[in-house]
């Protein structure tokens, strides 16, 4: 399944929040937000990897969470 | 504003790609889809969902590791407590699927996903009057061209 994603703000790379690779935007598929407001993305062949797809962004939305109330604090 | 653009062989396999990637968008706000079949695009859904639930509970039960296990447990009370609805039914549901003709829709969607191509109009309505401020909107489409002209 070829996927791309294009944006409005001509981001060419983007940072997986998976494997740590910033990759071009055409690899990668867009999923939560970080703390900041801000797009976080993961490579999208990570997203036929079931188990790891789930937990990987399950951590990193706990995370943010965190991160978001040390923020307010 | 967010695009992004996801092509599919199979609605089986567009809907098990929607089923992955729903649950990250739920948690940011309301979610509108969009989908020439909404009753049955809803059903599929929500078996979906029982089996990411089941998936996730799976996860929770095996793993040792207490931060995954906490990030689990969050992960599992939010997808239980998603609500689905047709958009005519409920417009503030969590998850509202409608079709074309139930536009305009009634709210602001933090992501809108499209499952049936309109015509560049509309779209560039849906757009401006129904997307949050850096909203995504994901189109299931074979007709990308249309998305990119229209919304870039």
């Amino acid at each position: 399944m070829a996927v791309y994603t294009a944006l409005l703000h001509d981001q060419i790379s983007v940072y997986c929040i998976i494997c740590r690779a910033v990759q071009p935007v055409d690899h990668m598929t867009t999923g939560s937000l970080y703390a900041d407001g801000s797009q976080a993305f993961a490579c999208t062949s990570h997203i036929f990897d079931r188990e790891l797809w789930i937990s990987a962004w399950a951590i990193f939305e706990t995370e943010q969470e965190i991160a978001k109330l040390c923020r307010e604090l | 504003m967010y695009l992004d653009i996801r092509s599919f062989d199979t609605s089986e396999k567009a809907s098990l790609d929607i089923s992955r990637h729903l649950p990250r968008r739920v948690r940011i706000g309301p979610v509108a889809i969009i989908a020439d079949r909404p009753i049955i695009f809803l059903s599929v859904l929500r078996k979906r969902w029982t089996k990411i639930i089941a998936e996730v509970q799976r996860q929770y039960a095996s793993t040792l590791d207490a931060r995954k296990k906490a990030s689990l447990h969050a992960e599992v009370q939010l997808l239980e407590k998603m609500s689905f609805s047709l958009m005519r039914k409920d417009p503030h549901t969590g998850v509202a699927v409608a079709d074309l003709t139930d536009l305009p829709l009634l709210q602001h969607y933090q992501t809108i996903y499209m499952y049936d191509d309109p015509d560049p109009e509309t779209l560039k309505k849906i757009r401006d009057d129904h997307l949050s401020t850096h909203g995504l909107i994901v189109a299931y489409t074979r007709n990308p061209k249309l998305y990119i002209d229209n919304l870039l």
